[in-house]
């Protein structure tokens, strides 16, 4: 009987490494997505600031100026991006330049923000006690030599380091204790060794923007052409995160240039969403968002959706794509949700320039 | 010869069939009003016109029905030190979005900036990247009279005067021997103004220069609306940094009379700008360090041989116009613009009362902007236009002014105006006028709209208005009082509206919205004397409801006032005499205003009362020196004209100036 316990016993276990051991997606524990997610509204540049607008998945309402009925004051900072970590949300924020935070469970603002060492912050990235925000640092149209990585220590809120990287860092993703640079200013990826803070440089065929990580941290980044860096070479490139390798590039023509999240993945990564644009019938330009099918890796021949007039970014959520759409900086944007199937699902009114869509973990 | 060259250059561009057609109908109303009005030759012995408003040409005369205010003499002399904003804010019914110095945009009629052109002589000074100029930077010094047109007058001004239309105007002063004056001014918060003005001439020949300095650190104090979130305290006190100016200009004026009506005139107007960009109050406390630089200069020539000493007159005038700008001393990002321009017209009062005028204004555009295409090398623009003025009865005069311009590679609509002016009633002591006008108008997009690299859209449509209006005046004169009393309806509908849209990768331009602009104006302006005192009181009052009534953009607003157009506004001003001695008040009301299409940030209505003193001290009969103190925002109000930027509170200005016969 003992020996028949022992025996189960060394099955469980057995079993029990085999199945955490094994990458495939399907059988990959289901994500579990909170109830409430927040959408960040970037607002204006000169005039109105990030307001925030929250939603439940579960009764699918939403409430705009979150922050502000909270905290009884508006923001004062247009969001670039946020991110969540150790119970707290950052928000890196623009003109003023700061890094400022509130809980993550009631949203309270209870600190005042960083603002040393935060010039132009583009993104937010953490790990353990330490946030990275790649910070453009002043005018990098002008001097690529300006900008940096701020190494902020939560714990004793302050710019611990400027990691010097110029280029325009813009993008930011962690993986196998490196932090990845998209860089949009220099045809490469930066990778900073996070414990020798060494840099090395990944060669891509365009400017880069964005990350998306899979399963198993590997990264996905936006190749896209701008102004001052034309490439015909638009697309997603893949990047090994184990020999920093550029790996693939899967072309696509079109990918947005915009400073906002333009890449998402599903929960079980067998899908990328990538914003695009192209003109319509009309010749007035328009948002699409195309499908990446990872298995195969091959984009979709058909766009996911296309023809929408403002599109400011995606999120994946709720086993929905939420495409955000603002025409204008003065006026109220929205969200519409699309199930799978691309059909649409729901529209949610949102504050100004809405882009993404912050989970709080 | 060279305007029909020019003629067929453009259509060589333009689309053919149209633009021929166009041309031909312009060219039969042209030539039938030739033919008719040239049976007869009479002089015109009677106008309407009271005063020539500025010397570059009479502004009402073809223009019946339309409003046309002009700042009195002594409103201009007490804001000399300013800049135009702060003379028209205070004089006429007029808001403008500004910060506390360096940035202010006029909005006539609940119109866009772009929307009301400024003209000094023949040239429209409005940036042709941006579409609209800094008023903040125009100095009051530099001129002696100022115009301002309400409502669309593209007629007669041509693109961009869809909300009307500003004039800055030089008198011509014939001075026979040297006259000058010279002003220092100081002021709070680093304020200071150096100017001069010497005039030499011996009556047929005049020099006239003008220049002038002006200073200001702009370091006042204000009460920040953030919140401290570790002290939770708000409303504390702040010190506004890094928005200082410093601008210096010299307008050179050379003029030669063969006769009292047989003149050249030369004018350049060197224009130098700099001021570092305010912050608004978050980043004013967060990042106190944050500097941003702005530079334009400017080289305006305007220039002209005018004959109006028969019946039969003409001018011919040329300019050319440099516009530089740069951001954060980034010279690399050139963005520049040159323009010369011709313009030659004949005016003919055919009749004791009846005239004409006809003419061409022709400019050719070179830009020179980082962003835009290579390809563009340049533009040309050609106008031609003509005005009727018939005076019917001595009871009513009726004008017609037609236009229709050409630009490369771009449809210009067909723009007619008419108005009419009825004396109602006259009397000994006073005249009642009646008067109603209709004017089309139109704007050429921006450089920038068209050709900015990503986003610029040449297919653009021109955005075009209707102005209907409706106005009448009271004019009272007795030997002791004098005064007017003006009230006018107006309606303007705006459609084709340029805004950038996003375009998911980049924004872009893109004809947008029709907007409505419906309201009421109410002008009083009297003088009187009682016990040695000369007062003069006025009063000004404007109802502006604004509307964006369709957009292609899914708008929360439509239906809801516009931006930035306060629904009410009025001035009031006061200016008495006494002796040597002057006294004014103005008070400013500017009534809520909406700053996006959400109902949220919304500008609280506010209320301006200043104050000044002169005192004009006669040494000699050729020597003269005049005190002059002014006490702004005397109740200490705290106020924003453009959300999230500081105001300055109470604070003065202090000016001598020395004038010599």
């Amino acid at each position: 009987m003992k020996h028949n316990l022992k025996f189960l016993l060394l099955i469980a276990i057995s079993a029990f490494v085999v199945s955490s051991c094994n990458n495939n997606a399907d059988d990959a524990p289901p994500v579990k997505e909170p109830g409430v997610s927040y959408i960040i509204n970037y607002g204006s540049y000169s005039g109105d600031k990030t307001t925030i607008t929250a939603y439940n998945k579960e009764t699918g309402n939403v409430t705009n100026g979150f922050y502000e009925n909270v905290n009884g004051v508006a923001m004062v900072s247009n969001v670039q991006h946020s991110a969540s970590l150790n119970g707290k949300v950052f928000f890196a924020g623009n003109n003023p330049d700061q890094l400022f935070w509130v809980d993550g469970e009631t949203f309270e603002q209870n600190e005042n923000g960083i603002t040393e060492d935060i010039i132009k912050p583009r993104f937010v990235a953490g790990q353990g006690n330490y946030l990275y925000i790649s910070c453009w640092g002043g005018d990098i149209w002008t001097d690529e030599n300006v900008s940096y990585i701020a190494k902020v220590n939560i714990a004793d809120k302050k710019v611990e380091k400027k990691i010097a990287l110029p280029g325009g860092p813009e993008g930011l993703a962690i993986a196998n204790n490196k932090l990845y640079a998209a860089l949009n200013y220099k045809d490469s990826v930066a990778v900073i060794n996070l414990s020798s803070e060494e840099i090395s440089y990944i060669e891509t065929p365009a400017v880069t923007s964005y990350f998306v990580k899979d399963n198993n941290n590997n990264l996905y980044v936006s190749l896209i052409s701008t102004f001052s860096d034309f490439s015909e070479e638009t697309g997603l490139g893949f990047i090994n995160t184990t020999n920093d390798e550029l790996e693939n590039v899967f072309k696509l023509d079109g990918v947005s240039t915009s400073y906002v999240n333009i890449l998402s993945s599903n929960n079980d990564f067998s899908k990328i969403y990538v914003m695009t644009s192209a003109y319509d019938a009309n010749w007035n330009l328009s948002g699409a968002i195309a499908t990446f099918d990872v298995a195969s890796k091959e984009f979709d021949s058909e766009l996911f959706i296309k023809d929408i007039s403002g599109m400011n970014g995606l999120s994946y959520y709720n086993d929905h794509v939420f495409c955000f759409i603002a025409e204008s900086v003065t006026g109220n944007g929205k969200a519409q949700t699309y199930k799978t199937d691309g059909t649409l699902a729901e529209e949610l009114n949102t504050g100004i320039a809405p882009y993404m869509l912050l989970t709080v973990k | 010869m060279r305007n029909i060259t020019r003629i067929f250059h453009l259509l060589s561009k333009a689309p053919l069939i149209k633009l021929m057609r166009r041309l031909v109908y312009f060219i039969v109303i042209l030539f039938s009003g030739f033919g008719a009005s040239a049976q007869n030759t009479h002089s015109l012995q009677d106008t309407i016109v009271l005063e020539e408003v500025i010397t570059f040409g009479n502004l009402r005369k073809y223009q019946s029905g339309a409003k046309i205010e002009q700042i009195s003499s002594k409103q201009f002399e007490f804001n000399q030190d300013g800049n135009l904003e702060q003379l028209l804010s205070r004089t006429l019914p007029i808001p403008f979005k500004a910060d506390a110095g360096g940035l202010s945009t006029i909005r006539i009629r609940g119109t866009a900036p772009d929307h009301t052109s400024i003209n000094f002589g023949g040239i429209n000074i409005n940036s042709l990247t941006l579409g609209h100029s800094n008023v903040s930077n125009i100095p009051t010094y530099l001129f002696d009279k100022v115009g301002v047109q309400f409502g669309s007058s593209s007629s007669v001004n041509g693109s961009g005067s869809i909300g009307g239309a500003v004039h800055l105007g030089l008198k011509n002063n014939w001075v026979d021997g040297f006259k000058a004056k010279a002003r220092v001014s100081n002021g709070s918060f680093g304020e200071q103004l150096y100017g001069t003005k010497i005039f030499v001439g011996n009556g047929k020949f005049e020099s006239v220069t003008r220049a002038y300095y002006y200073f200001k650190k702009n370091d006042f104090k204000f009460k920040s609306t953030l919140k401290d979130f570790e002290s939770g305290e708000t409303g504390f006190t702040d010190t506004q940094k890094n928005a200082g100016i410093e601008n210096y200009g010299i307008l050179q004026e050379f003029n030669y009379r063969i006769t009292e009506n047989n003149f050249f005139i030369f004018n350049i107007w060197y224009e130098n700008n700099w001021h570092l960009v305010q912050q608004n109050m978050a980043v004013n406390y967060l990042n106190p360090e944050k500097r941003e630089e702005y530079f334009d200069n400017h080289i305006r020539i305007w220039t002209g041989y005018k004959k109006r000493d028969k019946a039969f007159k003409y001018e011919i005038n040329g300019g050319y116009v440099f516009d530089n700008a740069s951001h954060n001393n980034v010279t690399e990002d050139t963005i520049k613009t040159q323009r010369i321009i011709a313009e030659a017209f004949i005016e003919h009062d055919f009749i004791s009362n009846a005239s004409y005028k006809v003419g061409a204004k022709a400019s050719r555009i070179k830009p020179q902007v980082y962003a835009y295409s290579t390809n563009l090398e340049y533009e040309d623009r050609i106008d031609f236009y003509a005005s009727y003025y018939h005076r019917f009865f001595n009871r009513l005069t009726a004008t017609v002014n037609l236009r229709q311009g050409f630009v490369s590679d771009f449809n210009v609509p067909f723009s007619p105006s008419a108005g009419l002016n009825f004396i109602a009633l006259s009397r000994e002591k006073y005249i009642l006028n009646i008067n109603g006008n209709i004017a089309s108008s139109y704007r050429v997009p921006t450089f920038n709209d068209r050709y900015w690299v990503p986003g610029g859209n040449p297919d653009l449509k021109p955005e075009k208005g209707m102005n209907y209006e409706l106005g009448s005046s009271w004019n009272y004169c007795s030997p002791n009082v004098s005064g007017n009393i003006k009230a006018n309806l107006f309606f303007m509908n705006i459609d084709n509206w340029i805004l950038w849209k996003n375009g998911g990768a980049y924004w872009y331009a893109e004809n947008v919205q029709k907007v409505h602009s419906k309201g009421f104006e109410f002008m009083t302006d009297w003088k009187y004397k009682v016990m040695g005192l000369i007062s003069n009181l006025g009063f000004n009052y404007s109802y502006t409801n604004t509307k964006r009534v369709e957009s292609i953009n899914e708008s929360p607003a439509l239906n809801r006032q516009l931006e930035y157009v306060p629904l009410h506004a009025f001035n009031l001003y006061s200016i008495t005499t006494y002796k040597n001695w002057d006294l004014t008040f103005d008070e400013i009301y500017t009534g809520k205003q909406f700053t996006d299409e959400e109902d949220k940030n919304i500008l609280k209505a506010y209320f301006l009362l200043n104050m000044g003193l002169s005192y004009n001290w006669l040494i000699n009969s050729t020597n003269k020196i005049r005190i002059n103190g002014m006490l702004n925002n005397m109740l200490n109000t705290s106020y924003q004209s453009s959300w999230g930027y500081a105001m300055p509170g109470i604070n003065y200005k202090l000016s001598i100036t020395y004038n010599f016969n």
